[in-house]
């Protein structure tokens, strides 16, 4: 187990920056997501420290040392990878005792050690299976066996859940977390899933066109949004982002005041989450006055897809998102009025699109 | 519901021979493999049964008597010493060819397996020998290993090592001729070993690195068991073709000298098309068919063992 730190770290691919001026520490024995779109520099930053790629500048250490110049086996980390890589013409035990045998264990250690990870992972049965005659969830388990089975500085996962289905995806996630509370090595977790990143990390890094747009824990992440970008990524659905404005001192949308704010005269992005948004009557004062456009019936909720009137242009209204209770329906067309529940609007500057200083009191919203 | 299904498709009228011809998939699948078929039949399979025929005759292919001689043809080959040599030498050629062809198209494709500038070029040059008939092929070799005039003697020469007979050489002509047709064959060899490098995921060779296997132990233990079934492929068709060797042997040394090159098929043109032994050749032509069939059993149930396919 070992810290792990990116220090100014850059990689480029020819005219593209893939990954710019990485700074990033990872505490000894935490759980770190890297969660982005694809293309936002997560697995390139995965791959570097892995050391199957060099960066362009910088330096990665893992517990003190630097890493950057060793190659892969060297660096006493392991990797789970989105398709598992697991040897297809070896056995299960094989594949589980390959990095064992290339580090010249003792067979007999080999053997005590692989027996151990395979009967925590309930793969003990498949010892003498090919990869080829395991399931998917069986094979996500090779994978994590033959990663765990070296007791390595770190763990490297590069999307490890998203070649399994819904449901397998879901109690995998519980088992991984299950797991890292019973043996918390550093971990650092590729994905894309952002359900998979605030239910497993520690913190979470959100990523975006090689920067880190956010560092923080789930609720920094999903509170205090840093910019539009981690607001509207991260959330499912995520955040709704509405242009309005600053004047007088309160926050309009669409001439609806939501809430006080403190700040100079000017166009803003307002931001509120579906869940914090409640449906009342077209003429209720101060509430965003919208068309339904259709309503998705979830069982536990209803999510009311809607158009802000008078927001852009005729053809391309913005689009809001409303979680509604079990039962709701509209016809398409109708006119409601939104309201944003108390301390739940959030600011973005409209050109940077950086969070505004923290709001102050809300005004609204309790109708 | 059952009902309503049954009135709204009344059972069809039952067809004629004729109808039912022109429904049958069967029907359509060898109308469509006829014109092919046919001429295969002709061209290929009759030749092969008249060729057994006259296995168990006496022919000299100028006169029409030929008369039935039974299994007199096939003892004969068991007491030929010629016919025993020409095994012989069939055995050592192939023993050098066909390792020797794998061994070179594997290092070459695998230093072509990688993404550098002018690679295609580099790929069509390694392939390139493919392209080159076999008669050009055998006069490139007899010039290149000419006694006076050749190019290895002269490079031989300028180290100081003595000029070679090479194809004139009872002890060298037959090695000579395996070098010149691993030339001509490493183009195959290259462009399936090539598709089959291209076929080993590149996330095996991280996972392998990341385990700490170093280059030639992920070579060994990754990407040489995922090629086996091309290393499969190509041992039974370059065996195949080694026992068949014959066309370089025609072009450089008619078998010679002191038929230190004559081959099975070589000694077997030999006695159909010059000494007129047309029942010999056959019974030979069979006794080749029966071998090759043996070798090719045995190198697939070899191969249980060390193919994989994923």
């Amino acid at each position: 187990m070992a810290e792990v730190e990116y220090r100014g770290v850059s990689r480029r691919f020819g005219e593209i920056q893939a990954l710019h001026d990485l700074d990033l520490l990872v505490a000894d024995g935490e759980f770190l997501i890297l969660v982005g779109p694809s293309g936002c520099g997560k697995s390139t930053a995965l791959r570097l420290l892995a050391g199957l790629d060099k960066p362009t500048s910088g330096e990665i250490l893992i517990a003190g040392q630097p890493v950057t110049r060793l190659g892969p086996g060297e660096r006493d980390i392991a990797m789970v990878f989105q398709n598992y890589a697991l040897y297809p013409h070896m056995s299960v035990f094989a594949n589980l005792a390959y990095g064992l045998r290339q580090r010249r264990t003792p067979r007999a250690e080999i053997q005590r050690r692989v027996r151990e990870t395979a009967v925590l992972l309930d793969i003990d049965g498949l010892l003498d299976r090919k990869p080829g005659q395991l399931s998917g969830g069986q094979r996500q388990r090779v994978a994590m066996g033959r990663a765990m089975v070296r007791r390595p500085q770190a763990f490297l996962l590069d999307e490890p859940l998203s070649n399994l289905d819904a449901k397998l995806r879901t109690q995998v996630r519980g088992d991984l977390k299950r797991l890292h509370l019973e043996l918390p090595v550093t971990s650092i977790y590729v994905t894309h899933d952002q359900v998979e990143a605030m239910t497993l990390g520690d913190r979470i890094c959100v990523m975006s066109n090689g920067e880190v747009q956010q560092l923080g824990t789930t609720d920094d992440i999903y509170n205090r949004p840093a910019n539009t970008f981690v607001a509207g990524f991260m959330g499912s659905p995520p955040m709704n982002l509405v242009a309005g404005e600053v004047r007088g001192g309160v926050v309009r949308v669409a001439g609806a005041a939501l809430a006080d704010f403190s700040s100079p005269d000017a166009p803003v992005t307002v931001g509120f989450r579906p869940e914090d948004l409640r449906i009342v009557g077209p003429l209720e004062t101060d509430s965003v006055p919208v068309r339904i456009d259709v309503c998705e019936p979830l069982g536990s909720h209803v999510l009311v897809h809607a158009l802000v009137d008078g927001s852009g242009a005729e053809s391309s209204p913005t689009k809001v998102i409303a979680q509604a209770p079990p039962g709701t329906t509209y016809d398409p067309g109708a006119r409601v009025g939104l309201t944003v529940a108390p301390g739940k609007t959030f600011v973005f500057d409209a050109e940077t699109g950086r969070a505004a200083p923290p709001p102050t009191r809300e005004r609204i919203a309790t109708a | 519901m059952a009902g309503q299904d049954a009135a709204a498709f009344p059972p069809a009228a039952r067809p004629g021979w004729v109808g039912r011809l022109r429904r049958s998939e069967s029907a359509t699948g060898w109308m469509l493999v006829s014109p092919g078929a046919i001429l295969i039949g002709i061209f290929g399979l009759l030749p092969v049964l008249m060729a057994l025929k006259l296995s168990f005759q006496k022919s000299d292919l100028l006169t029409p008597e030929t008369p039935w001689v039974g299994t007199r043809n096939y003892r004969q080959l068991a007491d030929d010493p010629r016919f025993a040599e020409a095994i012989q030498h069939t055995i050592v050629y192939t023993a050098l060819f066909v390792p020797g062809t794998m061994l070179v198209g594997l290092l070459v494709a695998a230093a072509l397996n990688r993404s550098v500038r002018f690679i295609s070029v580099y790929r069509t040059a390694a392939y390139i020998t493919m392209a080159v008939s076999t008669i050009s092929e055998g006069i490139i070799f007899l010039w290149l290993t000419d006694k006076d005039y050749g190019l290895v003697n002269a490079t031989l020469n300028v180290v100081g090592i003595s000029s070679q007979p090479f194809l004139a050489s009872t002890s060298q002509a037959l090695y000579v001729i395996v070098a010149m047709t691993i030339w001509g064959w490493t183009g195959f060899a290259v462009i399936v070993y090539l598709a089959a490098l291209q076929g080993v995921p590149v996330e095996l060779h991280e996972a392998a690195a990341i385990d700490g296997a170093r280059p030639f132990t992920r070579f060994r233990t990754i990407t040489l068991p995922l090629l086996s079934p091309a290393s499969l492929f190509l041992m039974v068709w370059l065996t195949i073709n080694a026992l068949q060797l014959f066309d370089e042997v025609y072009l450089t040394t008619r078998g010679g000298p002191l038929h230190a090159t004559t081959v099975i098929v070589y000694y077997l043109w030999d006695q159909a098309f010059v000494q007129f032994n047309a029942g010999y050749a056959a019974a030979m032509a069979y006794a080749l068919f029966v071998v090759i069939v043996i070798f090719t059993a045995l190198q697939f149930w070899l191969s249980r063992k060390f193919v994989h396919y994923s």
